[in-house]
C-alpha cells in the first residue's frame, strides 16, 4: 500500500520531479551531439616483403605478427613523425603547419582488418577533406618507400662497387705475386712437379677471384633489385579500394544514440527519487487523517479549500494560486459570514432584546 | 465600483462549507435539543447551552472563518440564539470581518465600564445571531483571560442563548488561549492541511488539557492526487 503521504508529496511536486526526468536526457543529448563527422577510407593489400631485402621500412619480417599487422605498425610509427603528418596535410590540401599535422593524426586511423589487408581510415567534418587525408596517406607512404628503396639500392650498389674494386686490386696483386713467381720458377707450373710456393699462390688467386665473382653477382642482384622495386613494392603494397567521397556522416554509435540518454533518464529519476525521498521524510504537515491517528480526540471534519473568489482571474492558473492568499482568506470569511446573512448592523442589542 | 465581497460569494461554494460545518457540530454533538424521535420530540431532556471556544496552533489556519461559520450555521440550522465572540484579543478578526472596529467590547465588560448588551451587536438577515467583540480597550488581554469575571458572563451569555461560540487565539502564539478554553465547554482545535505539523499539534493538545476538546477540524484541506487516482488506488480522505 503507497502511503497516502508519498503520493501527495509526488502530486504535490509534480512539475518539479518532472524536470530532471526530462531535462537530464535532454541535456545529455544535447551536450553528447557531435557535428556530423564524414569517413572515407582506402582498403590495402599487404604482403611480407620477401626479396627485398632491406628495402621496406621497419621490420617486415616479423614471424609473430601478420603482414596486416606489421604494416599497421610501420605506419603508425610514421604517423608519429610530424614531417609525415605535415606532408599528408599538404598533400590534402592544408597548410603544413603544426596544427594541421597534429588534426591529420587525430583524423587517421589505420588497423588490420584481414591477415593482409589493411583499411585506412580519415574522419574529419569535410567529406573532400577526408578522402584527401585518406589518400593522402598512402600516397605518402608511396613516396617514402619508393625514396627509401632508392637510398638503400644506391648505398648497396655503392658498397659492393666499392668491395669489387678492393676486391680486384686484392686479384691483380695476387696474379702479380703468381707471375712474378713463375717468371722465377719456369718450371714451377711443369705437370708431375709438385711447388708448394706456386701452389699456395695459385690457391690465393683462385680465392681472390671467386670472392670478385661473389660480389659482382650481389651488386647484379642489388640491381636487379633496384630495377624491379616498384613492381616489388606494389606486390607488397596493393591499393584494393581507393578512398572514396563520403556521402552521408558516420552514423552516431548505438551507445551514443540510446546509452547516454538512458543513463541520464536513470540519472534523471534518481535526482527526483531523491528529492521525493527528503520531501516525503520532511514533512511533517497534517495531510490526511492517516496524520490523525493516535490522537485522543476525534477528527470532526474536513473543510475544504473553498473554491476562491470567482472574479479573481489568478486562482484560476494553478501556478500562481498562492499570490492572492490574503484576498483567499478574506473571501473564505465572507462565505462564512454569508451562511447567516450580512455585516452586523452596527448597533448594539437592547438588554431587553439580548435576553 | 466594486461590489462587497460578501455580494460575490459563490453559492456553491456556501453550500460546500454549510455541510462541512453542518458535519462538524453534528458529529461534536452541538445539536441543543439532543436526538430527537420519529415525531420530532426531544427523546432527553432540552440540552442547557453550550459555550465552544475555537482555536488552531498558528494565525491563519482558519479558526476565525471557522468560527464564524459554525455560529452563522448553528442559528441556521436550529433557529436558536447563537452569540459570536471574538476573544482573540490580538487581532480582532471577527470586528473587521463584521465591520464594528473600535466598537466596545468584552475588555470593556471585564473591565465594568459597560454591560454586556451594549456591546452585543445584532448581525443582519440573522435575527437570531449576536456578534460580541473584543473590545478597544488598552487591558492586558493575559489578565482579561484569566479575570474572575469571565465565568459569570460566559453563563450571562449561555442563559440567553443556545450557542456561544468563542473564536480564541492562536493557542501556540498566545497563552490566552488555554485559559479562555477552561472557561468553555468545550474547544475545537482547527489544524490548516499542509501547514499544521502533528508536533504542534501534539503541542496544542498538552496546552489545553485541562480543557475539554470535541476535536480536531482540518481547515483548507485540498488533495494533490488526482481524484482519478484516489479512485483507482481506493484511497480514503
Amino acid at each position: 500500500m503507497i502511503p497516502r503521504k508519498l503520493l501527495e508529496a509526488v502530486f504535490r511536486r509534480f512539475w518539479v520531479l518532472l524536470i530532471p526526468i526530462v531535462l537530464a536526457p535532454v541535456a545529455a543529448i544535447a551536450l553528447s551531439a557531435d557535428p556530423p563527422v564524414y569517413e572515407s577510407g582506402a582498403t590495402v593489400w599487404v604482403t611480407r616483403a620477401d626479396g627485398i631485402e632491406g628495402g621496406t621500412i621497419g621490420n617486415a619480417n616479423n614471424p609473430y605478427m601478420t603482414p596486416a599487422q606489421t604494416q599497421t605498425q610501420v605506419m603508425y610509427d610514421l604517423l608519429n613523425t610530424r614531417s609525415f603528418r605535415s606532408a599528408i596535410a599538404v598533400a590534402a590540401g592544408m597548410d603544413g603547419s603544426d596544427f594541421a599535422a597534429d588534426f591529420v593524426g587525430a583524423s587517421v586511423v589505420i588497423y588490420p582488418s584481414g591477415t593482409n589487408l589493411l583499411r585506412i581510415t580519415a574522419s574529419t567534418g569535410s567529406p573532400d577533406l577526408s578522402q584527401k587525408i585518406a589518400s593522402g596517406v598512402i600516397e605518402q607512404y608511396q613516396l617514402r618507400v619508393e625514396s627509401e628503396l632508392a637510398r638503400q639500392t644506391e648505398i648497396t650498389v655503392e658498397y659492393y662497387t666499392k668491395q669489387i674494386e678492393v676486391a680486384q686490386q686484392e686479384l691483380d696483386k695476387r696474379k702479380l705475386e703468381m707471375n712474378q713467381y713463375l717468371a722465377a720458377n719456369p718450371r714451377a707450373a711443369d705437370s708431375g712437379r709438385v711447388d708448394l710456393n706456386y701452389q699456395r699462390l695459385v690457391s690465393n688467386v683462385e680465392n681472390q677471384t671467386r670472392v670478385v665473382d661473389s660480389l659482382l653477382g650481389q651488386l647484379q642482384e642489388a640491381q636487379r633489385t633496384a630495377a624491379s622495386a616498384p613492381q616489388s613494392m606494389e606486390a607488397m603494397f596493393s591499393v584494393q579500394d581507393t578512398a572514396t567521397l563520403p556521402t552521408a556522416p558516420r552514423p552516431a554509435s548505438t551507445m551514443k544514440s540510446y546509452g547516454i540518454p538512458l543513463a541520464a533518464l536513470v540519472f534523471g529519476l534518481l535526482i527526483s527519487a531523491s528529492y521525493l525521498y527528503v520531501l516525503y521524510r520532511t514533512d511533517h504537515a497534517i495531510r490526511s487523517s492517516e496524520d490523525l491517528q493516535d490522537l485522543p480526540v476525534p477528527l470532526l471534519g474536513t473543510i475544504p479549500e473553498l473554491a476562491g473568489n470567482p472574479g479573481n482571474i489568478l486562482e484560476r492558473f494553478t501556478p500562481l494560486r498562492w499570490l492572492p492568499g490574503n484576498s483567499r482568506r478574506g473571501y473564505a470569511r465572507a462565505v462564512a459570514a454569508s451562511i447567516s446573512g450580512s455585516r452586523s448592523g452596527g448597533h448594539p442589542v437592547s438588554e431587553g432584546a439580548a435576553q | 465600483m466594486m461590489p462587497a465581497l460578501s455580494d460575490r460569494v459563490d453559492p456553491r461554494t456556501r453550500a460546500q462549507l454549510e455541510e462541512a460545518i453542518r458535519e462538524i457540530h453534528v458529529i461534536a454533538g452541538l445539536d441543543p435539543a439532543g436526538p430527537r424521535d420519529s415525531q420530532g420530540r426531544a427523546i432527553v431532556s432540552p440540552r442547557r447551552a453550550v459555550a465552544v471556544g475555537v482555536t488552531s496552533p498558528d494565525y491563519g489556519d482558519g479558526k476565525t472563518t471557522i468560527s464564524i461559520a459554525l455560529a452563522a450555521c448553528l442559528q441556521h440550522d436550529f433557529g436558536t440564539p447563537v452569540t459570536l465572540v471574538d476573544a482573540d484579543f490580538h487581532t480582532h478578526s471577527v470586528e473587521r470581518e463584521y465591520g464594528l472596529e473600535g466598537r466596545s467590547g468584552l475588555s470593556e465588560v471585564l473591565s465594568g465600564s459597560t454591560v454586556l448588551p451594549d456591546v452585543t451587536y445584532p448581525v443582519k438577515q440573522a435575527p437570531q445571531m449576536r456578534v460580541v467583540t473584543a473590545g478597544s480597550i488598552e487591558a492586558d488581554p493575559a489578565r482579561i483571560a484569566r479575570s474572575d469575571k469571565l465565568v459569570p458572563l460566559v453563563q450571562q451569555m449561555k442563559e440567553s442563548n443556545s450557542h456561544v461560540v468563542f473564536d480564541l487565539p492562536a493557542t501556540l502564539h498566545s497563552m490566552n488561549a488555554p485559559a479562555l478554553a477552561q472557561r468553555c465547554d468545550g474547544v475545537i482545535v482547527v489544524v490548516r492541511h499542509g501547514h499544521t505539523t502533528r508536533q504542534e499539534l501534539d503541542r496544542v493538545l498538552h496546552l489545553l488539557k485541562d480543557a475539554r476538546v470535541l476535536g480536531i477540524v482540518v481547515n483548507r484541506h485540498r488533495s494533490s492526487i488526482p481524484s482519478w487516482v484516489q479512485r483507482t488506488l481506493g484511497l480514503r480522505q
